[in-house]
């Protein structure tokens, strides 16, 4: 075995778990995900330069995994490219109504902000990372999790509001039935 | 502080982006401003709701398949191909050029078709040939000759700003 193969190997030992979960969540097929770990690696080994100048390879192994899996919702033409709507079966059903909502609050952000506070979120990569992964500056990646965390932010505050206000109406409706 | 950068701060201290000294001192600020804490609590109200949301299923995948040794391999080959290729391309590309310069200097040598049109050419050409070729000082000087000769003016430009002084007064 040549030394490139076996530098893919170690990767591929360290990273595949999270690799998949991420394809796994962002293409919502199992075997899909691991079809796509896998030309991750095929395409980590066609350029093979790439990746042994990245700062960060686990994170430049991310962003062509990502890429793929842009390349494959796109292709589903037939369905909105939301990973998160696209839940598998068995995945728990979530019972908080907040959780629900806030699914179709982050479908609603830009693609870039979306996947960016995914992989923060829920990826755990730090902005760095990120940034490699994407191919963008620190900064850009910065922004655009502000620039979702504050949409979230306002989305939930008017979540709240206008749940308090329906409830406050529950209430005053109860409280004139009773009356 | 401005409000979007104090924003913005509580969101990075919120996604554990800042160092432990700017912490303490984005903490000590926050306690001692009126509006402050309360957008850090809608900062990380939105961001663990975020994360609820984004996380979905824990296990996708029952076992990690194995390292496609194969498919990595045939990539490894291929690349090699195209990096021998790569490397010919630009040898290739030069011994063309070469090429094309050899022939081009050969077919300069090459009798040329005598076409219709270029007849009176060729016979003018052949008139002056004894005067030697087209080029030549002795041509030159012949031609200026037979330009006096024929009582035509020495066109001088001395200038481009004055008009040209003709004949005697050179």
């Amino acid at each position: 075995m040549d030394e490139r193969t076996a530098c893919l190997q170690q990767l591929y030992a360290q990273i595949s778990p999270r690799l998949l979960g991420y394809l796994a969540r962002q293409i919502a097929d199992p075997a899909e995900a691991e079809e796509l770990l896998h030309d991750t690696f095929v395409a980590a080994a066609s350029n093979m330069a790439g990746l042994l100048a990245a700062q960060n390879r686990e994170a430049w192994l991310f962003g062509i995994a990502r890429n793929l899996a842009r390349a494959r919702l796109r292709q589903r033409k037939h369905r909105a490219s939301s990973p998160l709507e696209d839940l598998p079966a068995n995945a728990p059903p979530e019972q908080d109504q907040r959780v629900i909502a806030m699914r179709d609050a982050i479908h609603e952000l830009p693609e870039a902000q979306r996947d960016a506070l995914q992989m923060r979120l829920v990826e755990d990569m730090s902005y760095a990372e990120i940034a490699e992964a994407m191919s963008v500056p620190i900064g850009t990646v910065r922004s655009r999790i502000h620039h979702a965390v504050m949409s979230l932010r306002r989305w939930a505050a008017s979540w709240t509001d206008e749940t308090t206000d329906q409830r406050h109406e529950a209430v005053r409706r109860t409280g004139e039935k009773t009356r | 502080m401005k409000r979007e950068t104090l924003e913005k701060l509580l969101i990075d201290r919120q996604l554990g982006e800042l160092s432990p000294e700017a912490m303490e001192l984005l903490d000590a600020y926050v306690q001692g401003d009126p509006i402050a804490p309360r957008i850090a609590m809608e900062i990380e109200h939105a961001v663990l709701l975020a994360r609820r949301s984004m996380s979905g299923p824990a296990s996708p995948a029952a076992a990690l398949p194995p390292f496609p040794t194969q498919r990595v391999a045939a990539a490894f080959q291929l690349t090699n191909r195209r990096g021998g290729l790569r490397l010919f391309r630009p040898i290739a590309m030069a011994a063309a050029i070469g090429l094309a310069f050899l022939l081009g200097t050969k077919s300069a040598d090459a009798p040329r078709p005598s076409l219709p049109s270029t007849g009176t050419i060729a016979s003018a050409h052949e008139q002056s040939s004894d005067r030697g070729d087209f080029w030549s000082l002795d041509r030159l000087f012949s031609e200026q000759a037979a330009r006096k000769r024929n009582g035509k003016q020495n066109i001088k430009w001395t200038t481009p700003m004055s008009w040209p002084v003709t004949g005697d007064a050179l």
